[in-house]
């Protein structure tokens, strides 16, 4: 009995990781001077700020069970509800907001400095249907293609605000596909790169109970709000720009070596 | 075996959020019941919806559920037939199809600002964000804010399941606009 439960979760975990590529990419090696131009897609399908909860682990905690996984579903449903009533404020006070064009002009400002990508554009999508973006990726004439999956929160304190990047880089040349298979032949697709990046903002000291803190963060038309936002979509994107920009000099430093050697034993 | 069973209980669960069904058709605004009683308005007020603009930052958006975009693009209708669902205390709301301007009653300029659902874990928050300009006689009488939303359980993420919650958050949305149409219609007849 114990052996079948064992096959029947590795069977599981193997359906679950079976198809999942590696996390981190650093930008791939002899890739970074082939890159002739890059198309950069903002995905963000948040319309507001959300706010985190704390899941309820009832279920781990008890043991496990179908009542108690349930138990879990409907404290996190009255979580997410009372929330969302405290965020409601904040959402209020960005409702003029636009964090979608804070994060493309930061983003765009940092691209364009790093001059080996050749930035042809930058575009936003606003849907998360992972075929649209795989169709986006397809259809762009550039060598490379940048999506970068952004989500921005309140941490479930109302403490901090929360902004996370995951980035991924997609040949688009027969020339860098085949670096890209070479470097990581376990990626698929190839990749030329990937990253997560997260950066959390606070207003200073923090508040006593989280209806405090919403006020805080609304007064002013949610100025500490708008504060802490376009602070972290600069500092992102500023992250992202020295994360691309650190791997291709790895890659410039190994590139040298390899040609040093080489000549050393002419 | 029961955490095993938690286990299916919690990777179904994960499957079901991930793979929502596609929206084949428009919503459809279903109105509730209203729970409170409008108050009473003296003297007539005709009121008027001019036009329901579209303010959002992407029409085909609609946060993070996939593959229903044909709901996000049909929005304005869905807003504006919710709208004219509003009965006042002295009769319905007319949408004027040609956007004429009206110098009786009470006219409406309805601003759509938000319109998504935000999916955390097992569950999900529907949201509306409308805003009101209400004129009368070519001059502003004010502009108003109407929020509503509702946070529920993900069952089976159906097309059809968040169409339910969007309703439900467009109809708490609806008793805050009835109470200022009605404030407004006041108004104006005390003038009068």
């Amino acid at each position: 009995m114990k052996t079948m439960h064992l096959l029947t979760l590795a069977s599981l975990l193997s359906v679950l990781l079976g198809c999942a590529s590696p996390r981190i990419i650093p930008m791939t090696e002899g890739a970074a001077s082939k890159i002739k131009s890059t198309e950069a897609i903002l995905v963000l399908s948040q319309q507001e700020i959300a706010a985190e909860i704390n899941p309820s682990g009832v279920a781990a905690a008890g043991g496990g069970g179908l009542l108690l996984a349930l138990v879990d579903v409907a404290v996190n449903k009255s979580r997410a509800g009372d929330a969302e009533a405290a965020i409601a404020p904040i959402k209020n006070a960005l409702l003029d907001y636009d964090f979608a064009k804070q994060l493309r002009v930061a983003l765009e400002e940092e691209l364009r400095r790093l001059a080996w990508i050749n930035l042809q554009s930058l575009r936003t999508v606003s849907s998360p249907d992972a075929k649209k973006i795989d169709d986006a990726v397809a259809a762009s004439a550039a060598n490379a293609v940048l999506v970068i999956r952004m989500t921005y929160s309140l941490t479930s304190d109302f403490s901090l605000v929360k902004v996370t990047a995951a980035v991924t880089g997609y040949p688009k040349t027969e020339e860098l596909s085949a670096i890209a298979k070479r470097a990581r032949p376990d990626a698929n697709p190839p990749l030329l790169y990937r990253n997560d990046f997260s950066v959390m903002n606070g207003m200073g000291l923090p508040k006593s109970d989280r209806p405090t803190a919403a006020k805080a963060w609304a007064e002013n038309n949610g100025k500490a709000a708008r504060d802490a936002l376009g602070k972290a979509a600069a500092d992102l994107a500023k992250r992202i720009a020295a994360d691309l920009e650190s791997a291709r000099a790895k890659a410039k430093v190994a590139d040298s070596t390899s040609t040093a050697t080489a000549s050393a034993g002419r | 075996m029961r955490g095993l069973l938690s286990g299916f209980a919690a990777c179904g669960v994960l499957l079901l959020v991930a793979c929502a069904t596609s929206a084949t058709r428009p919503m459809q605004f279903v109105a509730e019941a209203r729970k409170e009683a409008s108050t009473a308005v003296a003297g007539n007020c005709a009121v008027y919806v001019r036009r329901v603009e579209d303010q959002r930052d992407s029409v085909e958006g609609f946060g993070s559920s996939p593959n229903l975009e044909l709901f996000a693009r049909h929005i304005p209708d869905w807003v504006k037939s919710a709208v004219t669902s509003l009965d006042s205390a002295k009769g319905k709301i007319v949408a004027l199809s040609d956007g004429s301007e009206r110098q009786d009653g009470l006219v409406v300029t309805v601003r759509i600002h938000k319109a998504y659902v935000h999916n955390m874990a097992t569950s999900r928050t529907a949201h509306v964000v409308l805003s009101n300009q209400y004129e009368s006689g070519g001059r502003v009488l004010g502009t108003e804010v109407y929020r509503g939303s509702d946070t529920s359980v993900i069952w089976s993420n159906s097309a059809d399941e968040v169409e339910a919650a969007m309703n439900t958050a467009m109809n708490l949305a609806l008793v805050a606009m009835g109470k200022d149409v009605d404030r407004y219609c006041k108004r104006l007849s005390s003038q009068n």
